[in-house]
Protein backbone atom coordinates (compact mmCIF):
# COMPACT_ATOMS: atom_id res chain seq x y z
CA UNK A 1 0.00 0.00 0.00
CA UNK A 2 1.70 3.20 -1.09
CA UNK A 3 1.21 6.71 0.24
CA UNK A 4 -1.26 7.78 -2.41
CA UNK A 5 -3.70 4.91 -2.08
CA UNK A 6 -3.44 5.00 1.74
CA UNK A 7 -4.54 8.61 1.68
CA UNK A 8 -7.49 7.89 -0.55
CA UNK A 9 -8.55 4.89 1.50
CA UNK A 10 -8.29 6.86 4.74
CA UNK A 11 -10.43 9.62 3.27
CA UNK A 12 -12.93 7.11 1.96
CA UNK A 13 -13.27 5.34 5.30
CA UNK A 14 -13.54 8.70 7.07
CA UNK A 15 -16.54 9.59 4.96
CA UNK A 16 -14.86 12.45 3.08
CA UNK A 17 -16.39 13.25 -0.28
CA UNK A 18 -14.21 11.90 -3.09
CA UNK A 19 -14.28 12.55 -6.83
CA UNK A 20 -15.98 9.75 -8.72
CA UNK A 21 -12.76 8.35 -10.22
CA UNK A 22 -11.00 8.11 -6.88
CA UNK A 23 -13.98 6.55 -5.22
CA UNK A 24 -14.00 3.80 -7.84
CA UNK A 25 -10.29 3.31 -7.34
CA UNK A 26 -10.75 2.75 -3.60
CA UNK A 27 -13.69 0.46 -4.05
CA UNK A 28 -11.74 -1.63 -6.54
CA UNK A 29 -8.77 -1.77 -4.16
CA UNK A 30 -10.96 -2.80 -1.25
CA UNK A 31 -12.58 -5.48 -3.40
CA UNK A 32 -9.16 -6.84 -4.30
CA UNK A 33 -8.20 -7.03 -0.66
CA UNK A 34 -11.47 -8.45 0.55
CA UNK A 35 -11.08 -10.95 3.36
CA UNK A 36 -7.74 -9.59 4.52
CA UNK A 37 -8.02 -9.47 8.26
CA UNK A 38 -6.12 -6.26 8.83
CA UNK A 39 -8.20 -4.42 6.27
CA UNK A 40 -11.36 -5.75 7.89
CA UNK A 41 -10.08 -4.64 11.28
CA UNK A 42 -9.38 -1.12 10.00
CA UNK A 43 -12.77 -0.92 8.36
CA UNK A 44 -14.31 -2.09 11.61
CA UNK A 45 -12.57 0.77 13.40
CA UNK A 46 -14.35 3.38 11.32
CA UNK A 47 -17.68 1.57 11.45
CA UNK A 48 -17.49 1.22 15.22
CA UNK A 49 -16.62 4.89 15.58
CA UNK A 50 -19.81 5.71 13.71
CA UNK A 51 -21.78 3.39 15.98
CA UNK A 52 -20.32 4.99 19.11
CA UNK A 53 -21.16 8.47 17.87
CA UNK A 54 -24.74 7.49 17.12
CA UNK A 55 -25.29 6.11 20.61
CA UNK A 56 -26.12 8.99 22.93
CA UNK A 57 -25.47 9.02 26.65
CA UNK A 58 -22.47 6.71 26.73
CA UNK A 59 -19.79 9.40 26.96
CA UNK A 60 -19.24 12.61 28.82
CA UNK A 61 -19.52 14.19 32.23
CA UNK A 62 -22.64 12.27 33.27
CA UNK A 63 -20.84 8.97 32.68
CA UNK A 64 -17.89 10.10 34.80
CA UNK A 65 -20.23 11.01 37.62
CA UNK A 66 -21.98 7.67 37.36
CA UNK A 67 -18.68 5.83 37.66
CA UNK A 68 -17.71 7.95 40.68
CA UNK A 69 -21.04 7.27 42.34
CA UNK A 70 -20.70 3.53 41.77
CA UNK A 71 -17.23 3.51 43.25
CA UNK A 72 -18.48 5.38 46.29
CA UNK A 73 -21.38 3.05 46.86
CA UNK A 74 -19.12 0.01 46.71
CA UNK A 75 -16.69 1.55 49.13
CA UNK A 76 -19.40 2.61 51.58
CA UNK A 77 -20.67 -0.93 51.63
CA UNK A 78 -17.20 -2.22 52.37
CA UNK A 79 -16.59 0.13 55.25
CA UNK A 80 -19.86 -0.81 56.86
CA UNK A 81 -19.08 -4.45 56.59
CA UNK A 82 -15.75 -3.96 58.33
CA UNK A 83 -17.42 -2.13 61.16
CA UNK A 84 -19.94 -4.91 61.43
CA UNK A 85 -17.27 -7.46 61.77
CA UNK A 86 -16.67 -6.12 65.28
CA UNK A 87 -20.00 -7.26 66.54
CA UNK A 88 -18.79 -10.80 66.49
CA UNK A 89 -20.91 -12.07 69.32
CA UNK A 90 -24.12 -11.01 67.67
CA UNK A 91 -23.03 -12.37 64.35
CA UNK A 92 -22.12 -15.74 65.77
CA UNK A 93 -25.47 -16.00 67.49
CA UNK A 94 -27.35 -15.14 64.34
CA UNK A 95 -25.18 -17.46 62.31
CA UNK A 96 -26.06 -20.28 64.60
CA UNK A 97 -29.75 -19.55 64.15
CA UNK A 98 -29.22 -19.46 60.42
CA UNK A 99 -27.48 -22.80 60.35
CA UNK A 100 -30.32 -24.34 62.32
CA UNK A 101 -32.94 -22.73 60.14
CA UNK A 102 -31.07 -23.82 57.07
CA UNK A 103 -30.80 -27.40 58.25
CA UNK A 104 -34.45 -27.45 59.17
CA UNK A 105 -35.64 -25.92 55.92
CA UNK A 106 -33.27 -27.87 53.76
CA UNK A 107 -33.86 -31.24 55.33
CA UNK A 108 -36.15 -32.47 52.64
CA UNK A 109 -34.68 -30.55 49.73
CA UNK A 110 -32.18 -31.94 47.30
CA UNK A 111 -29.07 -29.88 47.07
CA UNK A 112 -29.05 -29.32 43.36
CA UNK A 113 -28.31 -26.79 40.71
CA UNK A 114 -31.44 -25.07 39.56
CA UNK A 115 -31.78 -25.62 35.84
CA UNK A 116 -32.99 -22.91 33.58
CA UNK A 117 -35.35 -23.99 30.90
CA UNK A 118 -37.46 -21.33 29.30
CA UNK A 119 -40.28 -23.52 28.17
CA UNK A 120 -40.61 -25.41 31.32
CA UNK A 121 -39.53 -23.05 34.04
CA UNK A 122 -38.07 -24.30 37.27
CA UNK A 123 -39.64 -27.16 39.14
CA UNK A 124 -41.77 -28.04 36.17
CA UNK A 125 -43.95 -24.94 36.33
CA UNK A 126 -45.39 -24.14 32.96
CA UNK A 127 -47.09 -21.23 31.31
CA UNK A 128 -50.71 -21.93 30.54
CA UNK A 129 -53.54 -20.33 28.66
CA UNK A 130 -57.15 -20.13 29.81
CA UNK A 131 -59.53 -19.94 26.87
CA UNK A 132 -62.87 -18.17 26.90
CA UNK A 133 -64.55 -21.55 27.27
CA UNK A 134 -62.73 -22.05 30.56
CA UNK A 135 -60.50 -24.73 29.09
CA UNK A 136 -56.89 -24.56 30.31
CA UNK A 137 -54.03 -25.45 27.95
CA UNK A 138 -50.49 -26.21 29.02
CA UNK A 139 -48.61 -24.28 26.41
CA UNK A 140 -45.54 -26.47 26.13
CA UNK A 141 -47.76 -29.26 24.82
CA UNK A 142 -48.78 -27.03 21.96
CA UNK A 143 -45.32 -25.81 21.07
CA UNK A 144 -45.04 -24.99 17.38
CA UNK A 145 -48.76 -25.54 16.88
CA UNK A 146 -51.84 -23.51 16.20
CA UNK A 147 -54.62 -23.13 18.71
CA UNK A 148 -58.05 -22.12 17.40
CA UNK A 149 -60.45 -19.89 19.27
CA UNK A 150 -63.46 -19.29 17.05
CA UNK A 151 -62.46 -16.77 14.44
CA UNK A 152 -58.90 -16.46 15.69
CA UNK A 153 -55.79 -18.42 15.03
CA UNK A 154 -53.27 -18.51 17.89
CA UNK A 155 -49.75 -19.49 16.95
CA UNK A 156 -47.52 -20.81 19.74
CA UNK A 157 -43.84 -20.69 18.79
CA UNK A 158 -40.66 -19.89 20.77
CA UNK A 159 -42.48 -18.99 23.97
CA UNK A 160 -44.63 -16.52 22.05
CA UNK A 161 -48.36 -16.58 21.44
CA UNK A 162 -49.50 -14.76 18.34
CA UNK A 163 -53.13 -13.86 17.72
CA UNK A 164 -54.33 -13.56 14.15
CA UNK A 165 -57.89 -12.64 13.40
CA UNK A 166 -59.41 -14.62 10.51
CA UNK A 167 -62.51 -12.42 10.24
CA UNK A 168 -62.42 -8.86 9.05
CA UNK A 169 -65.59 -8.06 10.99
CA UNK A 170 -65.20 -7.29 14.67
CA UNK A 171 -67.08 -9.73 16.89
CA UNK A 172 -70.26 -8.73 18.70
CA UNK A 173 -69.33 -10.35 21.99
CA UNK A 174 -65.79 -10.12 23.31
CA UNK A 175 -64.09 -13.37 24.22
CA UNK A 176 -61.28 -13.19 26.77
CA UNK A 177 -58.16 -15.30 27.11
CA UNK A 178 -55.93 -15.34 30.17
CA UNK A 179 -52.24 -16.16 30.00
CA UNK A 180 -50.73 -17.32 33.29
CA UNK A 181 -46.95 -17.26 33.76
CA UNK A 182 -45.77 -19.03 36.90
CA UNK A 183 -42.63 -18.08 38.78
CA UNK A 184 -39.44 -19.14 37.05
CA UNK A 185 -40.71 -18.77 33.51
CA UNK A 186 -41.64 -16.11 30.97
CA UNK A 187 -43.73 -15.73 27.82
CA UNK A 188 -44.57 -13.22 25.11
CA UNK A 189 -47.85 -12.52 23.45
CA UNK A 190 -48.65 -10.58 20.30
CA UNK A 191 -52.25 -9.42 20.58
CA UNK A 192 -54.72 -9.24 17.72
CA UNK A 193 -53.93 -5.53 17.15
CA UNK A 194 -50.19 -6.21 16.82
CA UNK A 195 -49.29 -5.01 20.32
CA UNK A 196 -46.39 -6.97 21.77
CA UNK A 197 -46.36 -7.91 25.45
CA UNK A 198 -43.34 -9.44 27.24
CA UNK A 199 -44.49 -11.13 30.42
CA UNK A 200 -42.19 -11.63 33.34
CA UNK A 201 -42.26 -14.46 35.87
CA UNK A 202 -45.23 -14.70 38.20
CA UNK A 203 -47.62 -12.69 36.03
CA UNK A 204 -51.07 -12.97 34.57
CA UNK A 205 -52.71 -11.07 31.73
CA UNK A 206 -56.28 -11.13 30.39
CA UNK A 207 -57.17 -9.72 27.01
CA UNK A 208 -59.88 -9.97 24.39
CA UNK A 209 -59.10 -12.45 21.64
CA UNK A 210 -60.09 -9.75 19.16
CA UNK A 211 -60.46 -6.11 20.16
CA UNK A 212 -63.84 -4.52 19.57
CA UNK A 213 -65.33 -1.13 20.38
CA UNK A 214 -63.43 2.11 20.86
CA UNK A 215 -60.90 0.84 23.40
CA UNK A 216 -58.29 -1.88 23.60
CA UNK A 217 -58.32 -3.02 27.18
CA UNK A 218 -56.23 -5.62 29.01
CA UNK A 219 -55.82 -6.57 32.66
CA UNK A 220 -52.44 -7.25 34.23
CA UNK A 221 -51.10 -8.73 37.45
CA UNK A 222 -47.33 -8.94 37.84
CA UNK A 223 -44.83 -7.46 35.43
CA UNK A 224 -44.99 -6.84 31.70
CA UNK A 225 -43.32 -4.73 29.06
CA UNK A 226 -45.70 -3.39 26.42
CA UNK A 227 -44.95 -2.28 22.88
CA UNK A 228 -48.31 -0.88 21.92
CA UNK A 229 -49.26 -0.71 18.26
CA UNK A 230 -50.27 2.83 17.44
CA UNK A 231 -53.96 3.41 16.84
CA UNK A 232 -55.16 6.99 17.36
CA UNK A 233 -58.81 6.00 17.30
CA UNK A 234 -58.62 3.22 19.85
CA UNK A 235 -56.59 3.95 22.99
CA UNK A 236 -54.89 1.01 24.67
CA UNK A 237 -55.71 0.59 28.36
CA UNK A 238 -53.90 -1.51 30.94
CA UNK A 239 -55.76 -2.08 34.18
CA UNK A 240 -53.19 -2.99 36.86
CA UNK A 241 -54.77 -3.17 40.31
CA UNK A 242 -56.33 0.23 41.01
CA UNK A 243 -54.28 1.89 38.33
CA UNK A 244 -55.55 2.48 34.82
CA UNK A 245 -52.90 3.24 32.24
CA UNK A 246 -54.07 4.75 28.98
CA UNK A 247 -51.89 5.09 25.88
CA UNK A 248 -52.10 5.56 22.15
CA UNK A 249 -48.92 3.87 21.01
CA UNK A 250 -45.77 3.62 23.12
CA UNK A 251 -43.36 1.31 24.94
CA UNK A 252 -43.54 1.00 28.70
CA UNK A 253 -43.04 -1.38 31.59
CA UNK A 254 -45.58 -2.09 34.32
CA UNK A 255 -44.74 -3.79 37.61
CA UNK A 256 -47.87 -4.61 39.58
CA UNK A 257 -47.36 -7.65 41.76
CA UNK A 258 -50.29 -7.94 44.15
CA UNK A 259 -48.04 -8.59 47.16
CA UNK A 260 -45.99 -5.41 46.66
CA UNK A 261 -47.02 -2.01 47.97
CA UNK A 262 -46.28 -0.15 44.79
CA UNK A 263 -47.30 -0.24 41.17
CA UNK A 264 -44.55 1.12 38.95
CA UNK A 265 -45.02 2.26 35.38
CA UNK A 266 -41.88 3.17 33.47
CA UNK A 267 -42.11 4.90 30.13
CA UNK A 268 -39.53 4.47 27.37
CA UNK A 269 -41.32 6.13 24.47
CA UNK A 270 -44.45 8.13 23.72
CA UNK A 271 -46.89 9.43 26.31
CA UNK A 272 -49.17 7.75 28.82
CA UNK A 273 -51.89 8.76 31.23
CA UNK A 274 -52.49 7.09 34.56
CA UNK A 275 -55.44 7.31 36.87
CA UNK A 276 -56.76 5.56 39.94
CA UNK A 277 -60.23 6.99 39.39
CA UNK A 278 -59.45 10.10 41.43
CA UNK A 279 -56.08 11.49 40.53
CA UNK A 280 -54.79 11.68 36.97
CA UNK A 281 -51.13 11.99 35.99
CA UNK A 282 -49.28 12.16 32.71
CA UNK A 283 -45.91 10.55 32.19
CA UNK A 284 -43.26 11.46 29.62
CA UNK A 285 -40.36 9.27 28.41
CA UNK A 286 -37.58 8.51 30.89
CA UNK A 287 -39.96 8.92 33.82
CA UNK A 288 -41.58 6.49 36.17
CA UNK A 289 -44.93 6.79 37.91
CA UNK A 290 -45.04 5.07 41.28
CA UNK A 291 -48.42 4.41 42.73
CA UNK A 292 -48.58 3.79 46.45
CA UNK A 293 -51.47 1.41 47.06
CA UNK A 294 -52.01 2.30 50.71
CA UNK A 295 -51.99 6.04 50.27
CA UNK A 296 -53.57 6.03 46.81
CA UNK A 297 -51.15 8.62 45.45
CA UNK A 298 -48.88 8.85 42.43
CA UNK A 299 -45.30 10.00 42.50
CA UNK A 300 -43.32 10.77 39.34
CA UNK A 301 -39.56 10.48 39.13
CA UNK A 302 -36.81 10.47 36.53
CA UNK A 303 -35.18 7.07 36.11
CA UNK A 304 -32.77 5.14 33.96
CA UNK A 305 -35.46 3.14 32.17
CA UNK A 306 -33.02 0.33 31.40
CA UNK A 307 -33.07 -0.59 35.07
CA UNK A 308 -36.73 -1.50 34.70
CA UNK A 309 -36.86 -2.89 31.19
CA UNK A 310 -33.57 -4.80 30.83
CA UNK A 311 -35.22 -8.04 31.96
CA UNK A 312 -36.98 -8.39 28.63
CA UNK A 313 -33.62 -8.29 26.84
CA UNK A 314 -32.22 -11.05 28.98
CA UNK A 315 -30.40 -9.24 31.74
CA UNK A 316 -30.93 -7.38 34.97
CA UNK A 317 -29.43 -4.03 35.67
CA UNK A 318 -29.16 -2.69 39.19
CA UNK A 319 -28.06 0.76 40.19
CA UNK A 320 -27.43 1.15 43.91
CA UNK A 321 -30.32 -1.09 44.66
CA UNK A 322 -30.78 -2.77 48.02
CA UNK A 323 -30.14 -6.47 48.22
CA UNK A 324 -33.72 -6.95 49.33
CA UNK A 325 -35.05 -5.36 46.13
CA UNK A 326 -32.58 -7.31 44.01
CA UNK A 327 -33.56 -10.59 45.61
CA UNK A 328 -37.25 -9.78 45.21
CA UNK A 329 -36.67 -9.68 41.47
CA UNK A 330 -34.39 -12.70 41.32
CA UNK A 331 -36.60 -14.87 43.48
CA UNK A 332 -39.47 -14.53 41.03
CA UNK A 333 -37.35 -15.60 38.13
CA UNK A 334 -35.47 -18.38 39.87
CA UNK A 335 -38.33 -19.29 42.19
CA UNK A 336 -36.39 -18.88 45.40
CA UNK A 337 -37.25 -18.34 49.04
CA UNK A 338 -34.80 -15.89 50.55
CA UNK A 339 -33.69 -15.55 54.17
CA UNK A 340 -31.48 -12.81 55.48
CA UNK A 341 -29.03 -13.08 58.32
CA UNK A 342 -30.11 -9.69 59.60
CA UNK A 343 -31.78 -6.43 58.62
CA UNK A 344 -28.51 -4.86 57.65
CA UNK A 345 -27.82 -7.40 54.92
CA UNK A 346 -31.10 -6.46 53.29
CA UNK A 347 -30.08 -2.86 53.01
CA UNK A 348 -26.66 -3.38 51.43
CA UNK A 349 -26.63 -1.71 48.05
CA UNK A 350 -25.26 -3.11 44.83
CA UNK A 351 -24.70 -1.87 41.33
CA UNK A 352 -24.15 -4.00 38.29
CA UNK A 353 -25.68 -6.21 35.70
CA UNK A 354 -26.56 -9.86 35.76
CA UNK A 355 -27.47 -12.15 32.94
CA UNK A 356 -30.94 -13.51 33.31
CA UNK A 357 -30.30 -16.86 31.67
CA UNK A 358 -27.31 -17.61 33.80
CA UNK A 359 -27.38 -20.28 36.43
CA UNK A 360 -28.43 -18.68 39.67
CA UNK A 361 -25.18 -19.79 41.31
CA UNK A 362 -23.20 -17.68 38.86
CA UNK A 363 -25.24 -14.62 39.75
CA UNK A 364 -24.67 -15.21 43.43
CA UNK A 365 -20.99 -15.66 42.79
CA UNK A 366 -20.90 -12.26 41.11
CA UNK A 367 -22.54 -10.60 44.08
CA UNK A 368 -20.23 -12.50 46.44
CA UNK A 369 -17.22 -11.10 44.61
CA UNK A 370 -17.88 -7.76 46.25
CA UNK A 371 -16.74 -9.43 49.45
CA UNK A 372 -19.78 -8.17 51.35
CA UNK A 373 -22.07 -11.15 51.50
CA UNK A 374 -22.18 -14.88 51.19
CA UNK A 375 -24.95 -17.04 49.75
CA UNK A 376 -25.94 -20.44 50.91
CA UNK A 377 -28.22 -22.30 48.55
CA UNK A 378 -30.15 -25.34 49.49
CA UNK A 379 -32.70 -26.27 46.86
CA UNK A 380 -35.12 -23.37 46.68
CA UNK A 381 -33.93 -21.78 49.90
CA UNK A 382 -31.27 -19.14 49.94
CA UNK A 383 -29.66 -17.73 53.04
CA UNK A 384 -27.73 -14.53 52.72
CA UNK A 385 -25.07 -13.80 55.29
CA UNK A 386 -22.80 -10.93 55.88
CA UNK A 387 -19.10 -11.56 55.44
CA UNK B 1 3.49 5.60 26.57
CA UNK B 2 0.49 7.83 26.93
CA UNK B 3 0.07 9.24 30.46
CA UNK B 4 0.07 5.80 32.00
CA UNK B 5 2.60 6.40 34.72
CA UNK B 6 1.13 9.79 35.43
CA UNK B 7 -2.31 8.24 35.87
CA UNK B 8 -1.05 5.71 38.39
CA UNK B 9 0.93 8.31 40.34
CA UNK B 10 -2.01 10.68 40.36
CA UNK B 11 -4.32 7.91 41.56
CA UNK B 12 -2.04 7.36 44.53
CA UNK B 13 -2.02 11.04 45.40
CA UNK B 14 -5.56 12.05 44.56
CA UNK B 15 -7.89 9.33 43.34
CA UNK B 16 -10.42 11.67 41.84
CA UNK B 17 -7.88 13.44 39.69
CA UNK B 18 -6.33 10.14 38.73
CA UNK B 19 -9.70 8.92 37.58
CA UNK B 20 -10.31 12.07 35.53
CA UNK B 21 -7.04 11.58 33.69
CA UNK B 22 -7.72 7.88 33.22
CA UNK B 23 -11.10 8.71 31.74
CA UNK B 24 -9.71 11.39 29.44
CA UNK B 25 -6.95 9.12 28.20
CA UNK B 26 -8.62 5.77 27.83
CA UNK B 27 -12.39 5.91 27.94
CA UNK B 28 -13.07 6.70 24.27
CA UNK B 29 -10.52 4.31 22.77
CA UNK B 30 -11.74 1.54 25.04
CA UNK B 31 -15.40 1.87 24.13
CA UNK B 32 -14.40 1.96 20.50
CA UNK B 33 -12.43 -1.22 21.04
CA UNK B 34 -15.35 -2.89 22.81
CA UNK B 35 -17.79 -1.74 20.15
CA UNK B 36 -15.67 -3.31 17.44
CA UNK B 37 -15.69 -6.61 19.32
CA UNK B 38 -19.39 -6.56 20.21
CA UNK B 39 -20.98 -4.63 17.40
CA UNK B 40 -22.94 -2.74 20.07
CA UNK B 41 -21.81 0.55 21.59
CA UNK B 42 -24.14 0.52 24.58
CA UNK B 43 -23.02 -2.88 25.79
CA UNK B 44 -19.42 -1.90 25.18
CA UNK B 45 -19.85 1.25 27.27
CA UNK B 46 -21.34 -0.79 30.11
CA UNK B 47 -18.37 -3.12 30.08
CA UNK B 48 -15.82 -0.30 30.01
CA UNK B 49 -17.61 1.54 32.82
CA UNK B 50 -17.66 -1.59 34.93
CA UNK B 51 -13.95 -2.02 34.26
CA UNK B 52 -13.28 1.56 35.45
CA UNK B 53 -15.43 1.15 38.54
CA UNK B 54 -13.60 -2.05 39.41
CA UNK B 55 -10.22 -0.45 38.77
CA UNK B 56 -10.95 2.41 41.09
CA UNK B 57 -13.10 0.79 43.79
CA UNK B 58 -10.66 -2.08 44.25
CA UNK B 59 -7.58 0.11 43.91
CA UNK B 60 -6.12 -1.95 41.11
CA UNK B 61 -3.53 0.80 40.58
CA UNK B 62 -1.73 -0.56 43.61
CA UNK B 63 0.62 -3.29 42.54
CA UNK B 64 -0.40 -3.39 38.90
CA UNK B 65 1.53 -6.10 37.12
CA UNK B 66 2.50 -5.07 33.62
CA UNK B 67 1.45 -1.83 31.96
CA UNK B 68 -1.78 0.04 32.51
CA UNK B 69 -2.74 -0.19 28.82
CA UNK B 70 -2.23 -3.88 28.85
CA UNK B 71 -4.37 -4.24 31.93
CA UNK B 72 -7.21 -2.09 30.58
CA UNK B 73 -7.33 -3.64 27.14
CA UNK B 74 -7.24 -7.16 28.53
CA UNK B 75 -9.97 -6.38 31.03
CA UNK B 76 -12.27 -4.96 28.37
CA UNK B 77 -11.47 -7.75 25.93
CA UNK B 78 -12.30 -10.40 28.50
CA UNK B 79 -15.43 -8.56 29.50
CA UNK B 80 -16.59 -8.52 25.88
CA UNK B 81 -15.71 -12.12 25.13
CA UNK B 82 -17.43 -13.31 28.28
CA UNK B 83 -20.44 -11.30 27.37
CA UNK B 84 -20.59 -12.83 23.91
CA UNK B 85 -20.02 -16.31 25.18
CA UNK B 86 -22.66 -16.13 27.85
CA UNK B 87 -25.57 -14.08 26.61
CA UNK B 88 -28.39 -16.06 25.30
CA UNK B 89 -31.08 -13.76 24.13
CA UNK B 90 -34.42 -14.42 22.70
CA UNK B 91 -33.98 -11.81 20.04
CA UNK B 92 -30.32 -12.28 19.55
CA UNK B 93 -28.93 -9.25 17.89
CA UNK B 94 -25.42 -10.47 18.54
CA UNK B 95 -25.85 -13.58 16.46
CA UNK B 96 -24.05 -12.18 13.49
CA UNK B 97 -21.08 -10.97 15.47
CA UNK B 98 -20.79 -14.23 17.35
CA UNK B 99 -20.92 -16.11 14.06
CA UNK B 100 -18.11 -13.90 12.88
CA UNK B 101 -16.13 -14.50 16.02
CA UNK B 102 -16.32 -18.22 15.80
CA UNK B 103 -16.50 -18.76 12.08
CA UNK B 104 -12.93 -19.64 11.06
CA UNK B 105 -13.28 -18.25 7.56
CA UNK B 106 -13.97 -14.60 8.31
CA UNK B 107 -13.25 -14.53 11.99
CA UNK B 108 -12.91 -11.28 13.92
CA UNK B 109 -9.70 -11.91 15.73
CA UNK B 110 -9.91 -10.26 19.17
CA UNK B 111 -6.12 -10.31 19.48
CA UNK B 112 -5.76 -8.52 16.18
CA UNK B 113 -8.34 -5.91 17.14
CA UNK B 114 -6.59 -5.40 20.47
CA UNK B 115 -3.33 -4.99 18.62
CA UNK B 116 -4.97 -2.40 16.37
CA UNK B 117 -6.02 -0.25 19.31
CA UNK B 118 -2.75 -0.57 21.12
CA UNK B 119 -0.96 0.41 17.94
CA UNK B 120 -3.17 3.48 17.72
CA UNK B 121 -2.02 4.37 21.23
CA UNK B 122 1.53 4.12 19.96
CA UNK B 123 1.05 6.52 17.03
CA UNK B 124 2.91 9.82 17.19
CA UNK B 125 0.88 12.32 19.19
CA UNK B 126 -0.29 14.53 16.34
CA UNK B 127 -1.25 11.63 14.13
CA UNK B 128 -3.17 9.99 16.93
CA UNK B 129 -4.98 13.22 17.72
CA UNK B 130 -6.05 13.67 14.10
CA UNK B 131 -7.22 10.08 13.84
CA UNK B 132 -9.19 10.55 17.04
CA UNK B 133 -10.82 13.74 15.85
CA UNK B 134 -11.83 12.24 12.52
CA UNK B 135 -12.87 8.90 13.94
CA UNK B 136 -14.32 9.52 17.38
CA UNK B 137 -15.54 13.06 16.97
CA UNK B 138 -16.62 12.44 13.38
CA UNK B 139 -15.05 15.69 12.25
CA UNK B 140 -14.55 16.52 8.59
CA UNK B 141 -10.96 16.97 7.40
CA UNK B 142 -11.57 20.69 6.87
CA UNK B 143 -12.78 21.17 10.46
CA UNK B 144 -9.81 19.29 11.85
CA UNK B 145 -7.48 21.46 9.80
CA UNK B 146 -9.18 24.63 11.06
CA UNK B 147 -9.11 23.59 14.66
CA UNK B 148 -5.47 22.49 14.69
CA UNK B 149 -4.48 25.36 12.45
CA UNK B 150 -2.86 23.13 9.84
CA UNK B 151 -3.58 22.65 6.14
CA UNK B 152 -6.16 20.16 4.94
CA UNK B 153 -3.35 18.46 3.03
CA UNK B 154 -1.53 17.75 6.27
CA UNK B 155 -4.66 16.12 7.64
CA UNK B 156 -4.91 14.03 4.49
CA UNK B 157 -1.27 12.95 4.67
CA UNK B 158 -1.39 12.20 8.37
CA UNK B 159 -4.52 10.10 8.02
CA UNK B 160 -2.96 8.23 5.11
CA UNK B 161 0.19 7.55 7.09
CA UNK B 162 -1.73 6.50 10.16
CA UNK B 163 -3.67 3.98 8.09
CA UNK B 164 -0.58 2.69 6.34
CA UNK B 165 1.28 2.32 9.61
CA UNK B 166 -1.60 0.50 11.29
CA UNK B 167 -1.99 -1.87 8.39
CA UNK B 168 1.71 -2.63 8.29
CA UNK B 169 1.85 -3.28 12.01
CA UNK B 170 -1.14 -5.61 11.89
CA UNK B 171 0.23 -7.41 8.88
CA UNK B 172 3.72 -7.83 10.32
CA UNK B 173 2.15 -9.30 13.35
CA UNK B 174 0.43 -11.91 11.25
CA UNK B 175 3.65 -12.85 9.51
CA UNK B 176 5.32 -13.20 12.85
CA UNK B 177 2.74 -15.58 14.21
CA UNK B 178 2.87 -17.54 11.00
CA UNK B 179 6.67 -17.86 11.16
CA UNK B 180 6.49 -18.84 14.75
CA UNK B 181 3.94 -21.44 13.92
CA UNK B 182 6.06 -22.92 11.14
CA UNK B 183 9.11 -23.06 13.34
CA UNK B 184 7.26 -24.87 16.04
CA UNK B 185 6.27 -27.55 13.57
Amino acid sequence: MNDKISEIIAAYLSGEILPEGKRQEVEAWLRDHEGEKEIDALRGLFQSARLVKQTPGIRGEAVMQKIEANVKSRRVGKKLSIRWKYSIAATVAILLCCVLLYKWLGSNQENQVIPRDLQQGVNGYRAHLRLSTGEVLELNKYDGKFIREDSVQIENVNSTLMYKSMDSVAPVRMEYNTLVIPRGTEYNVVLADGTKVFLNAGSEISYPVVFAGDKREVKLQGEAYFEVRKDERRPFVVQAGDVRIQVLGTSFNVTAYPERERIETTLEEGKIQLTNGKALVEVTPGKQAIYNKDEGVFEIKCVDTKLYTAWKDGYYKFDQMSLEEIMETLSLWYDLVVFYQNQHVKSLEFTGRLRRYDKVENLFEKIEQTGLVEFEVNGKNVIIKEK
Amino acid sequence: MKNSEEIILLFMKNERQGFRLLYASFYDPLILFGTQLLGDAEEAADIVQECFVDFWANRRFNGLRGSLEHYLYSAVKHGCLNYLRNTRRREDKHDWIREKLYDEEQAIDPELVEKLYRTIEALPEERRRILHMVCMEGMKYQDVANQLNISINTVKTQMGRALQFLRKELKDDEYLTLLFFLEKK
